[in-house]
């Protein structure tokens, strides 16, 4: 509490009439004085919303529960007030908890207004234990009441508030259907698209129901939203666009299939498309992609130009790229393109330039190629990766030029670039291939061993044994990079690599952290072939590497230990992983190479499991699954309950991992209760596949 | 990018920058960092989160990804009835209140390119009302990438592309192909990098007569926000404004600015009763 203030003057000043003198007074008062307090709550009516909403902060943050909250109820009626009443609730809502039972017990009060009132602060609070008295408030005698309730369980969210406003949807009175369905609409919610489909027949609940069925994972939803294009009314037919563009920034590209094919169809049936170029002007993105994705999918090549002018805005541009790239390919489109190329920024111009060179343009290939090679212009990265998305031998040149550019950024992308045009046809592997070797003995830059790694054969290993020994760290670090790929792939037959040994002993500690990141691929190689464990030189070289003092080097040389297979290096890792003050790091690859071992030892999954990074708990999640006995399952219990999301989510995978069927009822009650969708989903998931369905 | 992948790299990038992603945005996360996997040769996000935890060049990598998040394209005389405001109202009342000090200091917060930094340089400028002043203009982003772009000052026809913006040409010339601004518009403004939500943020700038805070908090969750208007406000003169995006106000943020109706647009303002630390 404050030291006290002369009573006349803070009265003088409350009662001001400039605002600015009010507004400094009350973030002077202390709502735990009686007096002050009683000021504070005055003030909760001014005129200016700056003195309300400071009168709100000084009550919160000074005055005790007890005090406070009785008066800020007795307000919430606010009488003539408005500003008074947002104010209260404002406040009640910053009390949170405290508040959630006595603005329950008022909604069973005469009052409609106060009833409404509570009902949207309980909303705005989102305490679960609201939302059964929340649900009875939908068969309140006041239809303001009952459309605030469902407004509220829509904020608050979860299974039972998700299930009582579906149940609502059923009502004979249409005000109430209509704020179930925005309160389903706010949670993300979408009911069956059967019960859907009548919905759409009304025309106050159309909009919304066409916007909801964006969250639906049925096929038929992409039926009922395609049919929403050939709608009457603009309002009808942009949510029916919304729902479209929702559903394509949920989904990939196979979940996708359905709503494709059935758009498609509705442009054939006459669907105007037309009407969704005007919507690409909208000003919800949701509508602009779901315009973007008819127009693609309705192969409506005349208005490409309109498309590729979205790419200027950042949150549209991978759909204007991929509507764009499902236009039916011909002379059409190519016309259509070069017509629209004038009028483009910088983004659409890529876009263009891209398109047209797949077309088999070679002016806008050649265009492709000046914009990835220009380092002043910031679309440099957009183009290269243009270039490596063409899949055309022809962009290798350019591409392997770029990769000794002196930005990581530019190489690593060139470098992309040209994996992926690698991995499009043995010719343009072979075209890369020849490209990359001409270009080694003069300049073996860091992203050329990546490629080399990436694309290369048994043929390329002399050259990253030798790049191993290069003067540059980073080229160093890149050759045990490139060895890593190329034993992943499966192009190493069990050759000596003394180098790569030796480079666990390097000066730098990157380089030692990237040759034990190699030799864990080489053993998970040699283990894969059926060949024997690492060569003693490199098992030892590991062992001396669990004491060095870069925590990176020590996790990698854990990680390669557990990638050979072999039990006796279990003790040495559980040694590490049991010291006290391990980095994290550590310890999650330690009890990720126990679990490849076999049998991780109970303890060190214990201690794990109570780590205090999360990522560290989750791996011993993980291992808990396999651990045998009442230990792992307590473990999965236990974390179950965690307060964060990604561990629960752990535990639930786990779970599915562990495969007891004694856990199914539990992964069903951790599913009906948890608040998280994502995680109710994946305790859905486990129940199910306990369950064997 | 897997919903888990999502809010595990958000939670991670909200915590080094204050950068938000809501629900639903995950390809606009995905779209931009991708260029980082490539860069650092990762398999896939996971891979990328763990990098961000645990490797130890993951403060620059941090860096890097705010630096990629936040490089947004921009153009001259952007939100041109909001620079009329400025133009018309906000600087005639500044050359009088502002005359006994024959000083302003202007703020970009957030400034990405730099193309509204110069158009307020040259707007300052053609007013004619503060000739021989000591007048700067700072521009603030926590891209490196941007803020070494503004400095070049240097740019494509495309950043010409609003009608109001073609007198700006006047203070830039064509050379290879970009319009490069003119030493007499470059000399009043500066750029820094930094991140506006640290602690320490604006500590080189003195009090400042106007900021511009356009469509940078979008991108932040409400105690980035507050941080934010906080530092600012501190900064701030009494009487000093502050210009939101069009989309953007300050209801249920901050009580500390009052709102000002001017002829053709609504401001903020710092009360002219204030203290001026912000306390």
């Amino acid at each position: 509490m404050t030291a006290p203030r002369d009573p006349g003057t803070v009265r003088a000043r409350v009662r001001a009439p400039e605002e600015e003198i009010r507004y400094r007074a009350a973030g002077e008062l202390d709502a735990a004085r009686e007096d002050e307090r009683e000021l504070l709550l005055g003030m909760l009516g001014d005129p200016s919303w700056r003195v309300r909403s400071v009168a709100v902060e000084r009550i919160v943050t000074t005055g005790s529960v007890n005090e406070v909250l009785p008066a800020l109820l007795g307000l919430l009626s606010g009488g003539a007030n408005v500003g008074m009443r947002d104010a209260s609730a404002a406040a009640l809502a910053r009390l949170g908890a405290d508040a959630v039972l006595p603005l329950v017990a008022r909604l069973d009060g005469p009052d409609a207004d106060l009833r409404q009132a509570a009902a949207s602060v309980l909303g705005v609070i989102g305490d679960r234990r609201a939302v059964v008295p929340l649900a009875a408030r939908l068969a309140d005698p006041d239809p303001n009441v009952r459309a605030g309730a469902a407004e509220a369980l829509g904020k608050i969210g979860g299974p039972e508030a998700g299930a009582t406003l579906l149940a609502a949807l059923d009502s004979d009175e249409h005000t109430l259907r209509l704020s179930a369905l925005e309160a389903l609409l706010a949670m993300r919610v979408c009911p069956p698209a059967a019960r859907v489909r009548p919905l759409l027949e009304d025309k106050a609940l159309r909009r919304p129901a066409y916007r909801v069925l964006g969250f639906s994972d049925e096929p038929e939803a992409g039926a009922l939203l395609a049919g929403g294009l050939a709608e009457g009314s603009r309002g009808a037919r942009e949510a029916a666009l919304a729902g479209i563009g929702t559903q394509r920034t949920r989904r990939s590209a196979g979940e996708l299939r359905h709503l494709a094919d059935a758009v498609a169809a509705a442009v054939r049936d006459g669907a105007d498309v037309r009407s969704s170029a005007a919507s690409l002007e909208a000003d919800d993105v949701a509508v602009c992609v779901g315009a973007l994705s008819v127009l693609g999918w309705g192969g409506a090549v005349s208005e490409v130009g309109a498309m590729l002018r979205l790419a200027e805005d950042d949150r549209l541009r991978p759909f204007v790229e991929d509507s764009v790239e499902a236009l039916p390919r011909g002379q059409g489109l190519r016309d259509a393109i070069a017509a629209a190329l004038e009028g483009q920024g910088p983004f659409g111009r890529i876009a263009a330039l891209a398109l047209l060179s797949r077309l088999g343009s070679p002016a806008a290939l050649e265009a492709l190629v000046r914009e990835a090679s220009d380092p002043s212009g910031y679309l440099q990265a957009e183009a290269i990766a243009a270039l490596g998305h063409l899949g055309d031998a022809r962009a290798v040149p350019p591409l392997t030029g770029l990769l000794g550019d002196d930005a990581p950024a530019v190489s690593g992308i060139a470098a992309t670039a040209l994996v992926h045009i690698g991995q499009e046809s043995a010719e343009a592997r072979a075209a890369a291939l020849a490209a990359l070797r001409d270009r080694f003995d003069t300049s073996p830059s860091a992203s050329l061993f990546r490629v080399l790694g990436a694309l290369g054969a048994a043929e390329d290993l002399p050259r990253l044994r030798a790049g191993l020994r290069r003067p540059a760290v980073v080229q160093r670090m890149a050759a045990a990079g490139a060895i890593a790929s190329l034993a992943q792939r499966g192009a190493l037959a069990g050759e000596e690599l003394p180098e790569l040994v030796a480079a666990l002993g390097d000066g730098t500690w990157s380089v030692r952290a990237a040759a034990a990141r190699a030799l864990v691929e080489v053993a998970r190689a040699g283990v894969a072939r059926g060949a024997g464990p690492l060569p003693q030189p490199a098992i030892d070289g590991l062992h001396a590497r669990l004491g060095d003092p870069e925590p990176a080097v020590r996790a990698a040389a854990v990680e390669a230990l557990g990638a050979t297979g072999e039990a006796r290096h279990a003790p040495a890792i559980a040694a590490l992983a049991r010291a006290s003050d391990v980095p994290p790091v550590v310890v999650l690859a330690a009890v990720r190479a126990l679990v490849t071992l076999g049998h991780p030892p109970a303890d060190v999954i214990s201690r794990a499991a109570d780590h205090a990074d999360p990522e560290v708990v989750k791996e011993a999640i993980s291992a808990a699954a396999k651990l045998p006995g009442p230990e792992g399952e307590r473990l999965l219990r236990e974390a179950a309950g965690n307060t964060r999301w990604d561990v629960r989510q752990a535990a639930a995978r786990a779970m599915v991992e562990r495969g007891d069927p004694a856990l199914r009822a539990t992964a069903e009650a951790l599913a009906r209760h948890e608040v998280d969708p994502l995680v109710a989903r994946a305790f859905a998931d486990a129940a199910r596949a306990l369950s064997g369905r | 990018m897997s919903e888990e992948e999502f809010r595990l790299l958000r939670a991670v990038i909200h915590e080094h920058c204050g950068l938000w992603y809501r629900d639903g945005s995950a390809y606009l996360l995905e779209k931009r960092l991708q260029p980082r996997l490539q860069a650092l040769g990762l398999a896939d996000f996971a891979a990328y989160h763990r990098y961000l935890k645990f490797d130890p060049g993951r403060e620059a990598e941090l860096d890097e990804a705010a630096d990629i998040l936040t490089t947004n394209e921009t153009y001259f005389y952007r939100e041109p009835y909001q620079l009329r405001a400025f133009t018309r109202e906000i600087l005639p009342a500044l050359a009088e209140t502002n005359a006994p000090l024959r000083r302003l200091r202007i703020l970009s917060a957030g400034c990405s390119t730099g193309e509204e930094v110069y158009t307020l340089a040259a707007l300052v400028k053609e007013s004619g009302l503060f000739e021989g002043w000591d007048v700067e203009l700072v521009g603030s982003d926590i891209s490196r990438r941007c803020v070494a772009q503004a400095r070049a000052g240097a740019y494509g026809e495309h950043a010409f592309r609003m009608p109001d913006a073609a007198p700006m040409r006047r203070w830039f010339h064509l050379r290879g192909g970009k319009w490069v601004v003119d030493e007499a518009l470059r000399s009043t403004v500066r750029f820094q990098r930094e991140n506006l939500v640290a602690a320490n943020a604006l500590s080189t700038v003195s009090r400042l007569d106007v900021v511009f805070c356009r469509n940078m908090m979008i991108y932040f969750d409400l105690q980035a926000r507050r941080a934010l208007l906080k530092r600012l406000h501190q900064k701030m003169r009494r009487g000093a404004w502050l210009l939101l995006g069009h989309s953007e106000s300050l209801i249920n943020v901050t009580a500390d600015f009052e709102l000002v109706h001017l002829t053709n647009d609504l401001v903020y303002r710092k009360p002219a009763g204030a203290a001026e630390d912000g306390t």
